[in-house]
């Protein structure tokens, strides 16, 4: 067999944009879309989870990370495995070292070199966005962390199908006085703008006065207020 | 063959120790530092080997710099403790122990910390504690002298008149007491 330099993969296309975390993003913008909104006092997460065959249990979408992490993501859900068990050992790795909860801006940059890790060599980049909730001594914390490795913070973030979508609605009607119930009802009833009729979502939310992520799941937006008084 | 005594006061912590150093029956050093600032809010008291006890202290600088840096936050005297004594307890299992035992004690948002911990590894608060050949003696002092509601400045006596009393009966201390006083701030 001969050398042939069209199977090794470029990094860069023509434009210097990395064509194959291009890919990743599509990747993520194919998965079911999850949100996650902060507000003074908490944070919220929730992703929708796609309906399934009547014998089948539909996979979790919102994953809890250590007692005050939670994390939920788009795209490809084997990869998000993969980076849930991740954050998790090193939430207990840090525990062991130091004998207190890790700090959320730490195990986002640990994520975040993950990420990264995947676009320095010519393998495949990790097919999916997260978007992740915590609380430590600094407060309520929100992040976004995508392919490539980069991590937004900020108090709205949207990945996966119609996401851009979501988040012109979320800009116009994120309002940081919301209680929680109105939070959620908020994400249930962008999820239903986007194109999902009566959806299934999973939330995950942690309060600034109790360091516990804590999930529940959604039927529909009628269900919404009564599942979630904390 | 030293005395170095921990004290936790309501408004601070208090350090002290002698400042010989021996080697057997010859005094090798009259002027030995024996507390050493880690930063701002934490200090270490040191018996035993002294390179294994600085290059202990050296680390947990190092980590407490970088943690901050990171997290935007300080590492807490719990934290920083906790470090040693991983530390300590790897240096134990892997048969190349660290000849020494720390006093750590510094302030943080919850107040004042006292911990004391050892080669083996274990990491205990406490409200008062010695250590070194002349712990026994500064015991004695500190069992009938301490109580939990000290102000710094009482404590800060008691633990120099700890120190005091171990040099005048324990060959392996002497030439002289250091204090050092790390009091809580008022805005953290």
């Amino acid at each position: 067999m001969s050398f042939d330099p069209s199977r090794f993969q470029k990094f860069y296309g023509p434009e210097g944009r990395m064509t194959l975390v291009d890919r990743a993003l599509e990747a993520v913008m194919r998965g079911s879309i999850s949100i996650g909104l902060r507000f003074p006092k908490y944070a919220v997460v929730a992703s929708m989870v796609k309906p399934t065959r009547k014998l089948m249990k539909p996979s979790d979408k919102v994953f809890i990370v250590d007692d005050h992490v939670g994390v939920t993501g788009s795209g490809y859900i084997s990869d998000l495995y993969r980076i849930v068990d991740h954050m998790r050992l090193e939430t207990q790795r840090h525990r062991l070292l130091f004998d207190a909860a890790m700090d959320i801006g730490s195990l986002v940059d640990s994520v975040s070199g993950y990420f990264h890790s995947y676009t320095l060599y010519p393998v495949r980049p990790q097919g999916v966005a997260v978007i992740i909730a915590g609380l430590d001594k600094l407060g309520v914390q929100l992040y976004q962390v995508d392919p490539s490795g980069t991590a937004f913070y900020g108090d709205a973030f949207a990945v996966g199908a119609n996401s851009d979508k979501a988040l012109d609605i979320i800009e116009t009607g994120y309002n940081p006085d919301m209680n929680l119930d109105e939070a959620i009802n908020f994400i249930v009833s962008v999820v239903e703008k986007t194109g999902n009729p009566e959806p299934t979502i999973q939330v995950g939310y942690i309060t600034a006065d109790k360091p516990f992520f804590t999930r529940h799941t959604i039927n529909g937006k009628t269900d919404a207020i009564n599942k979630t008084s904390p | 063959m030293t005395t170095i005594v921990g004290l936790r006061a309501v408004d601070g912590v208090v350090l002290a120790s002698d400042r010989r150093a021996s080697k057997g029956f010859f005094i090798a050093s009259k002027t030995t530092q024996k507390i050493l600032k880690v930063d701002e809010t934490l200090a270490v008291a040191i018996a035993g080997l002294v390179s294994d006890a600085v290059y202990l202290v050296n680390v947990v600088r190092a980590e407490r710099k970088l943690i901050a840096l990171r997290r935007g936050y300080p590492m807490s005297v719990a934290e920083s403790s906790k470090l040693i004594s991983n530390l300590f307890y790897s240096g134990m299992r892997n048969y190349l122990p660290y000849f020494a035992e720390l006093i750590v004690a510094g302030v943080d948002d919850e107040g004042p910390h006292v911990y004391s911990s050892d080669m083996s590894g274990s990491i205990m608060a406490e409200e008062f504690v010695s250590s070194g050949s002349g712990s026994p003696i500064a015991y004695g002092v500190l069992e009938s002298l301490y109580n939990p509601n000290l102000k710094l400045e009482d404590a800060r006596n008691i633990a120099v008149k700890a120190v005091e009393a171990a040099m005048q009966r324990d060959p392996g201390s002497g030439n002289g007491v250091d204090v050092l006083t790390i009091p809580v701030r008022k805005v953290m």
